[in-house]
């Protein structure tokens, strides 16, 4: 029987959505930038459509974080301080350098500028927005880097954040934050890896399709040894996450993250394939990995809940 | 307070912690300064959690209990013998003809079967020859006391008349003959070896077998009385209803009484028997009068079975020549003086005549099942529920027989809506008219309480009631001014009607009184307050203290155990109900609120001393004989319970009228003989000793006597109040009823505020997990409780604090179900009262409410 | 640091008679213009059922119930065999503990909750957005989500009693001295004392939760009998703290509670390598499309 001290957070669906919409912008960003650094010209025209889905994905987050808090602008209040709260110094701006919330928050207004960027280009490469000088400053090397790491930062700080509590499963291991980054890079992949098949891009969808069969089996590897770790704890929280029906907590775990997310990819998508699949049905791969990241997404977050529960 | 003074306390009929919690941190004080906490109890309460020594028992078991205590004192030469010998009646011989209840098949001497009730005359004293009686006693005269002498003089009762007879002199002229006494114990006819008779089989063998209770336990507590008390230590017993609602409750307050006497435990810092009154001002309600044969100061009312025709007859028939109410005459006129005013004089014997006089026991009870049988036409209610009380269909019907209901209260009450609201009443056939009239609370009105140390408050009100709320006062002042409107003139064929057209009722608030408040007709609480406090009829000036009162009407009084609450000091009118500012006066607290009477706090207190008036010990040096000064003192500044200057060595005088006929060593001032008594000749009607009886309905056979029952109990034969049959029933289990922290009563104060109704929420019913699993019931599970009377739905609270007790080798299973619960208000739940019934103790009529039986069923009371 | 402000919380003389939670109600939600917490539907919903355990029918801490008293039933060593020997019913008001190190005042990312001059962590409700992460951060599930208003709340150790120099309501209201509200550095003192007096009469069970303030013994009674005990300081100390008859997890409180942060830095460090990694597995994937296309090449020419 877990012992829980703690209540739960009540972060429900519009978070799990929000947190799960921001994995994927800040993957399709990273992926966009992999393909930049990595591949080569016949790769350009997916990268370009990428850079097409982070802004409008961020402004969606933006929208359930006011769904979740009930009132337009209370958000603002983690970014600019507000007047009451006198003891935080007279600065104009919020930030409490021990809260990961605070970090994720000013990550995501810097990387919605990248965001932007990315998007600029995107329509300055579809031919619906001709600006000749943005080409240097979007596909400029250190831009692009700084892009990549406010990606990263948007794709884990979820993570750290939950690892930075005293909730079950969340704060048991030093992981979340490393799985949260894997899953949203799979996400980001996977949506890329649809593009290409969409384009017919055959090209960029061999090297996406491993570069998803490595994240994934990575991801498999570090998934493993947060469920060791979650065992060692004896708390009960293991259970929470892979026994229990609260919420249905555990078969969307199972099917959905473990299924879905890890070994649909592993087992189709590899260098030798396990389960022969056509080319053509690359893009149901993908979304079947998008389904699989969102059960992740919400197999973690609810497991707190279930663990409190149970 | 003065629990924090005992080395040990026992808590039995008592769950003080839960219903008297802010009190209970007195004991908590002495726990923390090394004292012994004990709880006796059916249930492991809040109390018991908090106690070094729980002790399970059989509801309806303390006699035996306490009777074990008494033989076990007894048997083992553990009690105070210098106390027991000097203090107490234990040397007094009774009358050779007594028989005990050994003797008799568990009845007393006297017993007549017809009439179910005892003949007392071979329970008295020997004594000597009473004095000669003088055939014209000169008139009285002298010996009045002056204007602000503190100290009551207790030597003589105040002279006076009524139609000319000297009635003091007739007082004087009744004396009776000393007690006889051997004070080596040893006479078969002395108290002491009557005592060691009667309770020679209550061994901790048999209080296992009766009460369930393991005899370890028993030996335990017994054994830490006694190292408990004694000249350096002070035990108490704490009691509350758990005690009193019985067939068998005055008795069983009685024998803790003996109890403390045997150890030396009354009148002493630390010790005593505390009776925890329910509301905050319970007791206040006793003192004035909501009892119907008691009226204000506890002077009895006037009964037409007895000898009070007339008011010289009432003064006659209930003066005590030889105790502290030799003074009744100057209570009685006194009060009658204050109820009826200018026109109440001697020569018409201060409208006596029109008081009522009692035809019968006019208690709830009884009134309800007269009310069954449409004998009352109307009721007024206020501050009492009866459609959730006991056997509370056959009250809920017997309401339905009125012609007129009126209820005040806060909320309307089960009470005020049992006519529509209640699922066994059909609207359509209840013909009764009711009213329902808001009240105001304590906090929208001026007034007083007393609560359970006999300590008076005054408040102040702080707000308007809402609405048409208004406070009780306001409602019985503007009656009485109604009726006095409607016979001001006479009605024809009506008689007797000086009295309510002489009714003074001079309450009408002054202007500043009223002024912040939006009505200005709510009568004045200080008006009131000082005429029950008395006051010099002439001058109108507050007396300070009882023995102002005269008994010729220059005093008027409405009840003489609380003057001296006003003081005039030098021409100030004082409120000591107020607290005195500023002042830190120890743990007796003299200026905290004000005790009656005369502000002691700690009643017979003289027997804190020894018979020479020495303290018993330093540590428990209370009030003692300063020989030097020739006067008693009382260093904490309690008041002295007894004549201030007697002598501990003055003699008992034969020709002594009141507490002068008692001896210096004679604490206890409002008994005949001034002793503390063990053998009470008089006074109760169903023994001298008290004697085990099983609770009218039980499972099993009384293990002492043939007699199973309270011979002389009161029951009520009638539809609709059936007891439960006896032993090997389908009545098989114990059943008791209490109250919670968070709820009061019927709730009515608690069930309609959200904070209390959310911390408990719905009537259940606690079963061991040992019934449980009998049973089949799992902890949440809906019972039914059935009783002949009806049925009653609780949730189950399984829990190991209640327990199975072997009583007489068998398993006895006990359940317990707080009662607070009804049909109105915002936490609702089924009325318990449905399955308890009418049966009452013989001496005050209180109901038996804690010890009853019932069979258990899972599931709901109506599919 | 004599300005702060606490409570000693001492169970072995709480009776449980819950005055402290009706008084914390009153004094903190029932001004006049505020609705009654009743009103709140979903706390209505939360607090008016028969629970069944023991006489506790608040559950736990929430948004309307800043103080919660718990009961624990240990009537014998076993609670399902009907041994009932050495019984206890053990009694504890709960509270905001008012960390030294709070873990919600260290994650909440507008300035909300703040640490006052006394000591105590209060909420600036205007500030508040409702983001939940104290929730999740406090080690003792005290701080908790309002759906009436969408903001948190929690005990605030009656900040404006204080400000006016009273002290806190539920204190006021206990009749036995089982809350006792004073400077931390006094309570300290009065808890050292108890714990010895309790010792010297042989109830070795006592221990402080909260300070360590160097007392041990022994539990006498219960499941846990003989097992030992020792004060703990919990976070950095804890501005209101407990004397316990019984382990910590016993009245549902963390043996050992820990601050959230303890996680940031390490988080944060493998969730950064493991980004690396991926970008590793990234450039390895376009890395071996090139060794694929140049073996299929090889091969291609070979079959040629």
């Amino acid at each position: 029987m877990p012992t829980s001290y703690v209540l739960p957070p009540e972060w429900e669906w519009p978070i799990t959505l929000a947190l799960f919409i921001a994995g994927i912008a800040s993957g399709a960003y990273a992926t966009m930038g992999l393909i930049h650094f990595a591949g080569d010209k016949s790769d350009q025209p997916v990268a370009h459509r990428l850079a097409f889905i982070p802004l409008p994905l961020m402004l969606l987050v933006p929208l359930l974080l006011i769904v979740d808090l009930g009132q337009p602008g209370r958000f603002l209040n983690l970014l600019f301080r507000s007047s009451g709260a006198v003891e935080r110094g007279p600065s104009p701006f919020m930030f409490n350098v021990n809260s990961p919330m605070n970090w994720g928050s000013w990550a995501m207004v810097f990387f919605g500028a990248f965001a932007a960027l990315a998007f600029a280009d995107a329509l300055h490469h579809s031919g619906r927005l001709r600006v000749a000088w943005l080409e240097p400053i979007s596909h400029n090397i250190v831009v692009l880097g700084v892009g990549e790491v406010l990606s990263l930062v948007v794709s884990g700080y979820s993570g750290v954040l939950v690892n930075v509590t005293n909730q079950g499963v969340w704060s048991d291991t030093w992981l979340m934050g490393a799985l949260f980054v894997f899953f949203s890079e799979l996400s980001g992949m996977a949506v890329a890896l649809i593009l290409s098949d969409r384009m017919k891009a055959t090209r960029t969808s061999s090297a996406l399709r491993l570069a998803l069969f490595y994240g994934a089996a990575v991801s498999g590897v570090i998934l493993v040894v947060f469920l060791a770790s979650l065992a060692a704890q004896q708390d009960g929280s293991l259970a929470a996450l892979v026994v229990s029906f609260h919420e249905f907590v555990a078969p969307v775990f199972w099917i959905g993250a473990v299924g879905l997310g890890l070994l649909v990819p592993l087992l189709t998508l590899g260098p030798r394939r396990v389960i022969p699949v056509p080319n053509a049905s690359l893009s149901v791969i993908g979304l079947l990995v998008l389904v699989g990241v969102l059960a992740f997404r919400y197999a973690m977050f609810f497991s707190a809940i279930s663990f409190v529960q149970s | 307070m003065d629990l924090q003074n005992s080395d040990a306390i026992v808590f039995m009929g008592s769950n003080m912690a839960e219903c008297h919690p802010v009190g209970f941190k007195w004991p908590m004080k002495a726990k923390a300064k090394g004292a012994t906490l004990i709880h006796v109890d059916p249930r492991f309460t809040r109390t018991s959690a908090m106690c070094d020594q729980y002790v399970p028992i059989r509801s309806g078991t303390d006699i035996a209990f306490l009777g074990g205590l008494v033989n076990y004192i007894l048997t083992n030469k553990k009690y105070f013998e210098e106390y027991v010998l000097s203090f107490t009646n234990a040397a007094t011989l009774i009358n050779a003809g007594f028989k005990d209840t050994e003797e008799n098949e568990g009845f007393f001497s006297g017993y007549n079967p017809q009439t179910r009730a005892y003949d007392r005359t071979t329970w008295q004293y020997q004594t000597t020859k009473a004095p000669e009686r003088v055939p014209e006693p000169p008139a009285g005269g002298t010996g009045q006391q002056k204007e602000g002498q503190e100290t009551p003089n207790l030597a003589a009762p105040v002279p006076g008349t009524v139609k000319g007879v000297n009635f003091a002199a007739l007082i004087a002229n009744r004396l009776p003959g000393v007690p006889l006494q051997d004070k080596t114990l040893t006479d078969p006819n002395t108290v002491f070896q009557l005592l060691k008779k009667h309770y020679a089989r209550y061994t901790p063998e048999m209080v296992e077998k009766i009460c369930g209770t393991p005899r370890e336990l028993f030996i335990k507590v017994a054994d830490t009385l006694i190292a408990n008390s004694g000249r350096d230590k002070t035990s108490a017993f704490v009691y509350a209803v758990g005690w009193t609602q019985h067939t068998t409750g005055v008795q069983l307050i009685r024998t803790a009484g003996l109890v403390q006497l045997l150890l030396g435990n009354i009148g002493r810092p630390g010790g005593g028997i505390m009776a925890l009154r329910g509301h905050a001002s319970i007791q206040g309600s006793t003192d004035i009068a909501s009892l119907y044969n008691i009226y204000p100061g506890y002077l009895n009312v006037p009964d037409a079975s007895k000898t009070h025709d007339t008011l010289l007859n009432y003064i006659l028939t209930e003066t005590q020549p030889t105790s502290f109410w030799s003074n009744t005459p100057a209570y009685v006129i006194s009060q009658l003086k204050a109820w009826f005013g200018d026109n109440a004089t001697a020569d018409n014997d201060y409208f006596y005549d029109t008081l009522p006089k009692l035809t019968a026991d006019h208690s709830h009870l009884p009134v309800m099942v007269e009310m069954s049988q449409g004998k009352i036409e109307g009721m007024i209610l206020t501050g009492q529920n009866p459609a959730t009380s006991l056997n509370s269909k056959f009250q809920r019907t017997a309401m339905t027989k009125l012609k007129w209901l009126v209820v005040l209260d806060f909320y309307e009450t089960e009470s005020a809506v049992f006519w529509k609201n209640t699922p066994d009443i059909a609207a359509a056939d209840v013909q009764t008219e009711v009213f329902f009239l808001p009240a105001a609370h304590i906090a929208e009105k001026d007034g007083s309480m007393t609560q359970t140390q006999r300590t008076i408050q005054y408040h102040k009100k702080a707000s308007d009631p809402p609405g048409d709320a208004r406070s009780d006062l306001f409602f019985w002042y503007d009656l009485g001014l109604r009726l006095k409107k409607l016979y001001a003139a006479g009605r024809p064929g009506a008689k007797n009607l000086d009295g309510i057209k002489n009714m003074t009722l001079d309450y009408a608030p002054d202007a500043t009184e009223v002024a912040e408040w939006v009505h200005k007709d709510e009568p004045s609480a200080l008006k009131i307050f000082k005429e029950i406090n008395g006051y010099d009829y002439k001058t109108k000036v507050p007396l300070n203290s009882f023995a102002n009162l005269q008994a010729d009407g220059s005093t008027a009084c409405g009840a003489w155990i609380y003057t001296g609450m006003l003081q005039n000091v030098n021409g100030q009118i004082v409120n000591r109900g107020e607290m005195l500012p500023g002042k830190n006066d120890g743990w007796v607290s003299p200026n905290w609120g004000w005790a009656w009477p005369a502000n002691r706090h700690q009643l017979y207190n003289r027997a804190s001393a020894d018979p020479k008036g020495a303290p018993w010990s330093d540590k428990k040096k209370y009030t003692y004989w300063d020989a030097a000064a020739k006067t008693w003192k009382n260093d904490p500044g309690d008041g002295i319970d007894f004549t201030a200057t007697k002598d501990p060595s003055t003699p008992a005088n034969p020709n002594g009228i009141g507490v002068a006929f008692h001896d210096g060593a004679s604490p206890f001032l409002l008994k005949k003989d001034g002793k503390g008594w063990l053998f009470a000749y008089e006074g109760l009607s169903d023994g001298p000793l008290p004697t085990h009886y099983e609770p009218w309905e039980s499972p099993v056979k009384n293990l002492l006597y043939k007699q199973d029952r309270n011979p002389i109990a009161k029951f009520y034969d009638v539809p609709g109040n059936k007891y439960n049959e006896y032993a090997g029933s389908q009545f098989p289990t114990v059943i008791t009823t209490y109250r919670l922290t968070e709820h009061h009563l019927s709730g009515v104060m608690t069930r309609w505020l959200p904070w209390l109704a959310e911390l408990m929420p719905e009537l259940f019913i606690e079963i061991s997990p040992e019934f449980a699993k009998e049973k089949t019931i799992a902890n949440g599970d809906y019972v039914r409780v059935i009783s002949e009377r009806g049925v009653t739905e609780a949730r189950a609270l399984v829990t190991k604090r209640l327990r199975p007790l072997m009583v007489n080798g068998q398993t006895l299973h006990q359940v317990g179900m707080p009662w607070h619960w009804g049909y109105q208000g915002i936490a609702t739940g089924d009325i318990v009262n449905n399955i308890t019934s009418f049966v009452a103790d013989p001496n005050v009529s209180i109901h038996e409410g804690k010890a009853f039986t019932c069979r258990i069923e899972k599931g709901r009371a109506q599919a | 640091m004599s300005d702060l402000r606490g409570m000693f919380v001492d169970t072995s003389i709480c009776t449980g008679c819950k005055a402290c939670q009706v008084a914390c109600k009153e004094w903190n939600e029932m001004a006049p213009g505020v609705p009654l917490p009743m009103e709140d539907e979903a706390a209505v919903r939360e607090h008016r059922a028969f629970t069944g355990n023991s006489y506790d029918n608040t559950s736990h801490l929430s948004a309307t119930n800043w103080r919660h008293v718990k009961f624990i039933e240990q009537i014998g060593p076993d609670p399902r065999s009907s041994d009932r020997s050495d019984p206890r019913w053990l009694m504890m008001s709960d509270s905001c503990k008012h960390c030294v190190q709070a873990g919600c005042l260290e994650v909440c990312p507008t300035g909300a909750l703040y640490r006052t001059e006394f000591g105590s962590v209060d909420i600036h409700q205007d500030v508040c957005i409702g983001c939940r992460y104290c929730v999740g951060a406090c080690p003792f599930g005290v701080i908790a989500f309002n759906n009436r208003t969408g903001r948190v709340n929690k005990c605030i150790l009656c900040q404006d009693r204080l400000e006016i120099g009273m002290g806190t309501a539920c204190a006021k209201a206990c009749p036995t001295s089982s809350l006792v509200f004073g400077t931390v550095s006094e309570l300290q003192s009065m808890a050292s004392d108890r714990v010895k007096l309790l010792h010297s009469r042989g109830q070795t069970d006592a221990y402080i939760y909260g300070w360590d303030l160097g007392n041990s013994g022994k539990i006498t009674a219960g499941p846990n009998k003989g097992a030992a005990v020792k004060d703990v300081e919990v976070v950095g100390g804890l501005n209101v703290f407990y004397l316990l008859l019984d382990k910590p997890e016993v009245y549902g409180l963390p043996a050992h509670a820990s601050l959230p942060q303890r996680n940031f830095v390490p988080s944060a460090g493998v969730a950064l390598i493991s980004a690396a990694v991926l970008g590793v597995t990234g450039l390895a994937a376009f890395r071996r499309r090139r060794m694929d296309e140049n073996a299929a090449d090889q091969g291609g020419s070979n079959a040629n």
